[in-house]
């Protein structure tokens, strides 16, 4: 295996080009090289969803994810949401509605609800606990979370 | 290329295997990224049934309006496979590949009795039955087939994972279920797929009249269950021959 690849990829609407290890997985790349550390890791084997990013607006584990995969490809973390110091729709629903307490599955939890709208503009309630169903979150109970989710829908929709 | 990069070398399609396994120490010299491989994530039906290239995600699966049409049960049941993150990654060639116990799509492909295409070293292409004892052995999965025109009915029960998932699929000739198989997942190291004891043509009307018998004889052959903190075996021999029993009726 080669010792390093060279990578041209867009994280959060910037362009870098990384020289990283084959074996590098996109966590550790996004945590310890960008310091963007709304990655999360949780579970380490694409179980807790709390690395949850978007690739191409499609969401993944980023830490089953190599990152010589992302060469000519879009990142999102939480970090990209805001725009000019204002939050995301989700984001705002989110914290209007409580849907957090410690927080550390709420990034990978933004990132897939911005997947599932995008895909699904009215998502019922079956819907939402479906694409969350990998998500895990010990504190919330996840009722304030489906709401948060219907309100940025509302909000998307309006 | 895998060969001349010698026993380390994997194939890597979505990943999410390969990238657990070295985690987990496998040792890896290699790894063959297959993702910008053109065509191989393609579905579209053949004169021989609907092939789908084995970079097809979940995600495809679950959404293919061919799919939905061609083989309904495959699109209702895959949009709770998984999750979506994996869904969107994961492809149904890795699956087969990954020989997991409990793998969905492998357990769907036994019990449809599907062609697997292998791509082998001297550029041919190698054709098996996925129910072959050694059908992943060698070259590069590149396409499964299944049976299409009435031919195939797929059941899935996915209720009691991780203790067992089953897939029943049914052979059907001149509007009769003429035999078929059954796919079980999470009951044995790797998936396992038992013959269906149809003695005759039986009309779908006439299935549930034989299920029991046909549940009872196919969990009477069955080679000795696992049992762990899930499930002892003898509750997964039970549940076996309920949920076949079911599947059958249903």
């Amino acid at each position: 295996m080669t010792d390093t690849v060279e990578i041209a990829v867009t994280i959060n609407g910037r362009g870098h080009r990384l020289v990283v290890s084959p074996r590098r997985v996109l966590a550790d790349v996004l945590r310890e090289d960008l310091q963007l550390l709304g990655c999360k890791i949780g579970c380490d084997q694409a179980v807790c969803g709390a690395c949850t990013v978007l690739v191409d607006d499609v969401p993944v584990t980023a830490c089953t994810t190599f990152a010589f995969e992302l060469d000519g490809k879009a990142v999102t973390t939480i970090e990209g949401l805001a725009e000019g110091g204002r939050l995301d729709p989700v984001q705002r629903a989110f914290l209007e509605h409580g849907a957090f307490q410690c927080g550390f599955c709420t990034p990978g939890m933004i990132l897939s609800v911005k997947a599932l709208l995008a895909r699904h503009p009215e998502p019922d309630e079956a819907l939402i606990r479906q694409w969350l169903n990998a998500n895990i979150c010990r504190c919330t109970g996840y009722q304030m979370i489906v709401e948060a989710v219907r309100a940025a829908a509302r909000t998307s929709a309006s | 290329m895998k060969a001349a990069s010698g026993p380390g070398a994997v194939y890597m399609a979505g990943g999410i295997d390969v990238v657990n396994q070295m985690k987990s120490g496998l040792p890896v010299t290699d790894v063959i990224h297959l993702g910008s491989v053109v065509g191989l994530d393609r579905i579209e039906e053949t004169e021989d049934g609907l092939r789908l290239g084995a970079l097809v995600t979940h995600d495809q699966l679950a959404t293919s309006p061919l799919v939905r049409a061609r083989l309904p049960a495959l699109a209702q049941t895959w949009p709770d496979v998984a999750n979506i993150r994996i869904r969107c990654k994961g492809t149904i060639g890795g699956n087969i590949m990954a020989g997991e116990p409990a793998y969905d799509f492998a357990l769907a492909a036994l019990a449809a009795d599907a062609r697997l295409y292998f791509l082998i070293a001297d550029g041919s292409t190698r054709i098996v039955s996925a129910v072959q004892a050694d059908a992943t052995r060698g070259g590069l999965l590149t396409a499964i087939s299944m049976p299409l025109g009435g031919a195939l009915k797929l059941v899935f029960d996915r209720s009691l994972r991780p203790i067992v998932t089953l897939v029943l699929g049914l052979d059907f000739a001149d509007g009769c279920a003429a035999g078929g198989r059954v796919a079980l997942g999470g009951v044995y190291a790797t998936p396992l797929v038992a013959s269906l004891p149809v003695h005759e043509p039986l009309p779908p009307s006439e299935l549930a009249h034989h299920a029991e018998r046909i549940a009872q004889e196919v969990v009477t052959g069955l080679p000795t269950l696992i049992g762990d903190h899930h499930a002892t075996p003898v509750y997964r021999r039970r549940m076996i021959e309920v949920l076949l029993r079911r599947c059958l009726s249903a």
